[in-house]
């Protein structure tokens, strides 16, 4: 073997550096990567545009806002304009036809709007005036409902399959813009008013055959500062109801912005609830209602800290009968966690310090980054042996909680976790131990009565009792796997000492 | 998300090809580029740090240094030699190949032991051959302070082959 001088070294980067890729090896991964991109980017869209949000908020895809553009728009014609192309319809009857439309719709017994975007997007919503319901699935499995009778929502996570509860607030913007499936005709009426200001609108009429029914289509274009908006409505000559929109929107230099197609459909009956939709019976129930949370505390002031938990990486919660004095799994999710109301993550973005101040992989402040999913990239791995990470909250707080996830991807068992506060950044005085499963005091800061836990999505929540503190330390030795440490996210729960 | 998702793509269409020989170069293997260049951008794709990176190729190019070093660590078996797709490799002979890519296996390994900015520092420098100027524009360091990181790093990779030299 030659020495190993810098020359050397040299040498062998040049090498290295001289290694090419065929160009078409290099052409079609470029393609299997973009399509893989363009996959995710999809799978992505699709969420984003979460069912509740969208519908409910957006003023373009909602029930009957093809219906609700031509009122608008024709009263918007009527006040700036006082007259529309020549060519187009009688203004009166569009007004006094659609007027007709829209009270028709309302007295179905259900209602069935199916959105489809071009690039795949769908969205299914149904809606019981008389029932004041609604509910809609995502093609992802997800189910939202909004029980107007009763005053609850229900939210299934097919990721975490679970279904949350939650109160309806009427006028609560958390929960739902508008107080029944009849408000969302009104608001959007004021909504396409307010918009519309200087409209070039256009609007003709035919008659069509769609579906084997006769339809007459209704033609809009108009025009705002910003976008053109075209749409066809299809009426069912017969029934004198929507079933068909196509809409096209541009922005000022011709670019579609958005594209869609909805289609509505009137069954006699619907979803008596979400799990007509789809949703398991056995998906867990997170009660988060007003009732059901004053019950279970006796104070009225704590709420159920909200903890958004990462995808699971495995089904169920495996045993492990190599570690002796391990926790036994719950085997159903872990009920919500009081707090008072406002307290909140306050380690997120915090300074994270540690005794391996340069990982393995990934960075320190990965640990408060908010980010808790389980994929490479995602975590943080410090070496072999006792290794510690510190969190700075960068004041004295009231601690309520400390969830920790080291690494869920596989349901490992992490030695040694021991869990200390203080108001002191030297670990000396007035050091408090939330947690320590470490039996044998092998990492020698005193032996714990803790159970060792399997890492799973949930993190693992350990009760602060209010404990007023700065920094957070964590202390782990290595897990079932390897003598490594990892951290995907520790999130304090707590609130600023006044 | 359209501005994210023309931001990713661009990215794809400019620096994708440095990006896929770079991962060629630090691992050695044509068989795994396609699926860590996928992976790379699916991290990028669902990056926060990415959205705020000041120079977005300069970030990818630092993910990729990372990932592919991930990619070695994870490796327990022995690297295997230079795929018939290296071909600054086609002349030799079959025993010349195999000392020539354990000896590049080994550099590669005793830099991965460096730490971060070591480590990418010296692939910037000796494997894709970037001036100082150019790497401290990137790392946003002074090119000084390069070339200082690459000296250290120099004498890191002496004594951790030295200890390997087997």
């Amino acid at each position: 073997m030659p020495e190993i001088d810098e020359k050397e070294i040299e040498r062998r980067f040049k090498a290295i550096s001289q290694f090419e890729l065929e160009p078409e090896i290099t052409i079609r991964d470029l393609k299997r990567t973009r399509e893989s991109l363009t996959g995710q980017i999809s799978k992505q869209q699709a969420r984003t545009k979460k069912i509740w949000r969208t519908i409910m908020k957006s003023p373009l895809t909602k029930l009957a806002t093809a219906a609700v553009i031509v009122i608008g728009t024709m009263i918007v014609i009527h006040y700036f304009t006082g007259s529309f192309d020549g060519s187009s319809i009688a203004l009166g009857q569009v007004i006094e036809d659609v007027n007709g439309i829209i009270e028709n719709m309302k007295r179905m017994p259900w209602v069935v709007k199916t959105y489809r975007e071009p690039q795949g997007v769908t969205l299914e919503e149904w809606f019981c005036f008389e029932r004041e319901y609604w509910i809609a699935k995502t093609p992802a499995g997800a189910v939202v409902s909004y029980n107007y009778a009763e005053g609850r929502k229900y939210d299934y996570n097919p990721d975490a399959n679970s279904i949350t509860i939650a109160s309806l607030h009427k006028g609560d913007s958390s929960y739902s813009s508008f107080s029944s499936p009849r408000a969302i005709l009104e608001s959007l009426y004021e909504l396409v008013m307010n918009k519309s200001t200087k409209p070039q609108t256009k609007i003709s009429r035919e008659r069509s055959r769609y579906k084997g029914m006769d339809v007459e289509i209704l033609k809009i274009a108009f025009s705002t500062n910003e976008r053109k908006y075209r749409t066809d409505l299809f009426i069912d000559t017969k029934r004198k109801v929507l079933i068909r929109e196509l809409c096209n929107i541009t922005d000022s230099s011709g670019k579609t912005v958005l594209n869609y197609e909805e289609e509505f459909n009137y069954p006699e009956k619907g979803p008596a609830d979400i799990y007509a939709l789809g949703v398991p019976r056995t998906a867990n129930v997170i009660d988060k209602t007003d009732v059901t949370l004053a019950k279970r505390t006796e104070d009225p002031t704590l709420v159920a800290l909200d903890i958004t938990l990462p995808k699971p990486m495995f089904a169920g919660t495996p045993q492990d009968n190599r570690v002796e004095n391990l926790e036994k799994p719950l085997g159903k999710p872990r009920p919500p966690f009081l707090a008072p109301a406002g307290t909140k993550n306050v380690a997120l973005g915090k300074p994270v310090s540690s005794s391996d101040e340069e990982p393995i992989i990934g960075q320190l402040d990965m640990i408060t980054d908010g980010d808790k999913e389980a994929p490479d990239g995602s975590y943080v791995e410090l070496g072999p042996f006792p290794q510690q990470v510190t969190i700075d909250l960068g004041a004295i707080h009231k601690i309520y909680a400390v969830v920790v996830w080291h690494y869920h991807k596989q349901p490992r068992v992490y030695f040694d976790v021991v869990v200390q506060v203080t108001d002191d950044k030297y670990f000396i005085t007035n050091v408090k131990t939330l947690f320590n499963n470490d039996i044998d005091n092998s990492a020698g800061l005193g032996a714990g009565k803790d159970l060792h836990y399997i890492e799973t999505n949930e993190g693992k929540l350990i009760d602060a009792k209010g404990v007023k503190a700065r920094y957070v330390r964590l202390y782990s030795n290595g897990n079932i796997n390897n003598d490594l440490n990892h951290y995907i996210e520790v999130e304090v729960y707590g609130k600023p000492v006044e | 998300l359209i501005e994210r998702q023309r931001k990713i793509l661009q990215l794809l269409e400019t620096s994708g090809p440095p990006l896929h020989r770079l991962l060629g170069r630090l691992t050695q293997r044509h068989d795994v580029v396609s699926d860590l260049l996928q992976e790379l951008f699916l991290r990028l794709w669902n990056s926060e740090a990415f959205d705020k990176a000041r120079n977005p190729s300069a970030y990818a190019y630092r993910a990729a240094i990372n990932l592919a070093f991930e990619w070695r660590r994870k490796q327990q078996t022995a690297c295997q030699a230079l795929e018939q797709n290296c071909r600054s490799m086609n002349n030799s002979s079959a025993l010349e190949k195999m000392i020539q890519a354990e000896e590049l296996q080994q550099v590669l390994n005793a830099t991965s032991r460096l730490n971060n900015l070591a480590r990418d520092v010296v692939v910037m420098r000796y494997i894709e051959q970037h001036s100082y100027e150019k790497i401290g524009e990137w790392l946003g360091k002074k090119p000084q302070h390069i070339r200082s990181v690459c000296a250290k790093a120099m004498a890191q990779l002496r004594e951790f082959l030295k200890d390997n030299n087997w």
